[in-house]
């Protein structure tokens, strides 16, 4: 009987790897459409993210990683009822540890997505008072990415596997100056070449705005929470008992947008409150991302 | 007091706080720990040698060095080295064997106690074969 358990422990112990960082990478964020998910410009933009995390083996420290995820965005209002949203992203990957330090970049996987608007409610004085769009999307494998035996799979821009993306928002507007707006998205992950797949993951984005306007500008001040649920990654199907990637983000937001004439300025920040991820080998911490998108008008009504 | 007074005391403040040396008592010893390999694991030709540990103190560390030695011809197949203040690491080094004949490989994790020299180290033997 001894043998057996002395067995079991053996294969259960051989069969852990040390991945760096299972919620970095191509892998961690679901797709957003953000806080004016009702205005109607075409939008051209760029949107820059920091997001730093540290990973540890055995409850010690080993490794520091820094993501630096650039974006290329659009947006197009095809006309009443949809709007067609992309990014093209490129991100640069530092991991320092103990006894080195690791960098990756490259292209990461693009992303299309279709959205809807299924309801579009106004006041009598014009001003939109509900707001409630349906999206689905692909996110396509063509960025830079590595099989799973590699430590640094995480930190590589794309995932490699053809990913489907269900987003749904909802905007609601209590005065002209504050409203509520709350995005619910999905991530069936695709399985890559090398018959791995990372889980699937949810996101829920709630935040309230305030809105103000500043000589011939306008101000949106929003403030909100984000959660973040990832499922466990599996390859050939079967989901590695030690290695359990299953976890959460809880975190609490706030972004600051500043409308010029044809300019939209966003600068956000994210602060984790609770988290766990591989029963606390990995934690994130403080993300930041500033946004600049040039603004085009909606001729057609 | 003016404005610029105030900014000028946060600065001073700043680099007096900046300079102030940190003192690190050193230990006086440290546990090294293997969970990879097991003494005498046999490692065959493109097969990867995976060297997996801890090593913790109760006080600061100088530093390791880990390094994989053919016992046959004293050359030092794979080192790392890590000069990072910390009391407590975790060593992770892979190494693809490529030798071809029937050797010893001795794997030591050498750890650096102080700035003056003193050292601890931990061997695992393992056997190669082709």
């Amino acid at each position: 009987m001894k043998a057996i358990i002395l067995s079991i422990i053996l294969v259960v112990i051989t069969s852990k790897r040390a991945v760096a960082c299972d919620i970095c990478g191509g892998v961690g964020s679901n797709v957003s459409i953000g806080i004016l998910a009702a205005t109607k410009f075409h939008t051209i933009g760029f949107k820059s993210t920091y997001r730093h995390f540290s990973s540890y083996l055995y409850g010690i420290q080993h490794s520091n990683e820094s993501v630096f995820l650039q974006e290329l965005r659009f947006r197009a209002q095809l006309n009443k009822r949809f709007q067609l949203l992309g990014s093209i992203p490129y991100q640069f990957s530092f991991q320092s540890h103990d006894t080195g330090n690791e960098s990756i970049n490259g292209f990461g996987d693009p992303n299309l997505l279709l959205n809807g608007i299924l309801l579009h409610k106004k006041d009598t004085n014009g001003l939109d008072q509900h707001f409630l769009t349906l999206g689905f999307g692909l996110k396509f494998p063509l960025g830079k990415n590595i099989a799973s035996s590699s430590n640094l799979k995480n930190l590589y821009p794309g995932t490699g596997s053809l990913d489907y993306l269900v987003i749904s928002t909802y905007t609601n507007q209590f005065t002209s100056k504050i409203g509520w707006q709350s995005e619910l998205s999905y991530s069936l992950k695709g399985t890559d070449r090398y018959a791995f797949k990372y889980g699937n993951s949810a996101q829920l984005n709630t935040q309230l705005y305030y809105s103000k306007k500043w000589k011939e500008y306008r101000l949106i001040f929003a403030l909100g929470a984000v959660f973040d649920h990832f499922e466990s990654t599996s390859i050939e199907g079967e989901i590695d008992p030690v290695l359990d990637t299953k976890g959460y983000v809880f975190a609490l937001k706030s972004s600051l947008n500043l409308f010029t004439y044809n300019w939209l300025w966003t600068v956000s920040v994210q602060q984790p409150v609770q988290q766990s991820s591989r029963n606390g080998a990995v934690l994130q911490h403080t993300s930041a991302s500033v946004g600049l998108n040039y603004l085009m008008k909606n001729n057609k009504k | 007091m003016k404005i610029g007074t105030y900014i000028t005391l946060f600065f001073l403040a700043l680099s007096i706080i900046s300079c102030e040396k940190e003192t690190a008592t050193f230990a006086t010893s440290a546990s090294i720990n293997f969970v990879y390999p097991a003494v005498n694991d046999t490692i065959s030709l493109g097969e990867e040698i995976h060297v997996e540990g801890t090593i913790q103190a109760a006080e600061m560390l100088n530093g390791y060095s880990l390094k994989m030695v053919d016992q046959t011809t004293n050359e030092v197949l794979y080192s790392a080295a890590s000069t990072v203040k910390k009391s407590a690491y975790v060593f992770h080094e892979h190494w693809v064997n490529n030798l071809t004949d029937t050797t010893h490989v001795k794997v030591t994790v050498e750890v650096n106690l102080n700035e003056n020299g003193a050292k601890t180290s931990k061997d695992v033997m393992l056997i190669i074969i082709p």
